[in-house]
């Protein structure tokens, strides 16, 4: 099933031309051009927007104590920290 | 307008919009006779149908086994159903594969790729072509030197990947880095930089 995607309106040998333009037909009718392999790692930057966003909410908290607000960003920053290590690993 | 003369600095990519299809680990393993794939769109599914049919014969031919398409408005149900095996594969933007991953326990697999080769649209910082602002580097070396207008504070794009990957991970605070901060939509930081009434503002590749 990967490869149905990863060979679908890609040039191959063995594929001719009218099958070819056909996929990429198909293809732009999902507004898509073609696929590429990839992994939970494609996940990682809208995680750190998301958490960041969190972190901009905390922070501008007027109701929360500061010894819970530091606990929270602490929690964040950790996850953050951890996000940044994935991304390289 | 002449925007030629202006600079762009690439900040951050972000997948946003893109599409992830998922695939449980268990369906490797199981001897299928038919498959379930979930279609996650906003668009409604008597739009989507017609658009999807070519793609899922050729895959019924490719795969020799029923394909079953399913779609939905949001990520819930299908996230639901491939967590119970249900649905093997689905099509989703990044937001619901987020859940979709940390519910589902299901993989991201393959990334969809846009007919011009784009992965998604960018941030930028644009400032004057002919100013003296040359490269990011000058810009994080010279606190107190210039004035900049920022997105607007609900903008993604325009907001909130800078703050994060311009700012936040250069530890710098923008209210005491530049000599003033306003904020504004992308078209008037556009006319901002462009009418040298700023230094350097953000904008977004997004046309929309």
């Amino acid at each position: 099933m990967k490869s149905f995607f990863l060979d679908y309106g890609v040039e191959k040998s063995g594929k001719s031309k009218e099958l070819l333009a056909r996929e990429k037909a198909a293809l732009a009718n999902i507004q898509t051009g073609s696929f590429r392999s990839s992994t939970n790692k494609q996940l990682i930057p809208l995680r750190q927007i998301g958490l960041f966003r969190d972190k901009l909410k905390i922070e501008s908290d007027d109701k929360m104590s500061a010894e819970e607000k530091a606990a929270k960003i602490r929690e964040i920053d950790a996850k953050l920290a951890q996000l940044q290590r994935d991304a390289g690993a | 307008m002449k925007f030629s003369s202006s600079r762009r600095f690439f900040v951050a990519a972000l997948a946003v919009g893109l599409i992830a299809t998922a695939l449980p680990a268990q369906a490797q393993q199981a001897a299928l006779t038919e498959m379930n794939i979930g279609i996650i769109s906003t668009e409604s599914s008597q739009n989507l149908k017609p658009r999807w049919d070519p793609i899922l014969a050729d895959m019924t031919k490719a795969v020799g086994m029923k394909i079953n398409a399913f779609f939905a408005p949001d990520y819930a149900g299908v996230v639901e159903a491939m967590r119970f095996g249900k649905v093997q594969i689905a099509w989703m933007g990044n937001a619901s594969a987020i859940i979709a991953v940390d519910r589902g326990g299901v993989e991201v697999f393959a990334q969809n790729i846009a007919a011009d080769g784009s992965q998604g649209y960018y941030s930028h910082i644009i400032v004057q072509g002919d100013g003296p602002i040359k490269s990011f580097d000058d810009l994080k070396a010279s606190p107190g030197k210039y004035t900049f207008s920022n997105g607007d504070p609900n903008s993604t794009s325009g907001f909130l990947i800078p703050s994060y990957y311009a700012w936040a991970t250069n530890n710098i605070d923008i209210r005491k880095h530049f000599t003033r901060v306003v904020s504004a939509n992308h078209e008037a930081n556009i006319l901002a930089v462009a009418n040298k009434q700023v230094d350097l503002a953000t904008v977004s590749s997004r046309k929309s």
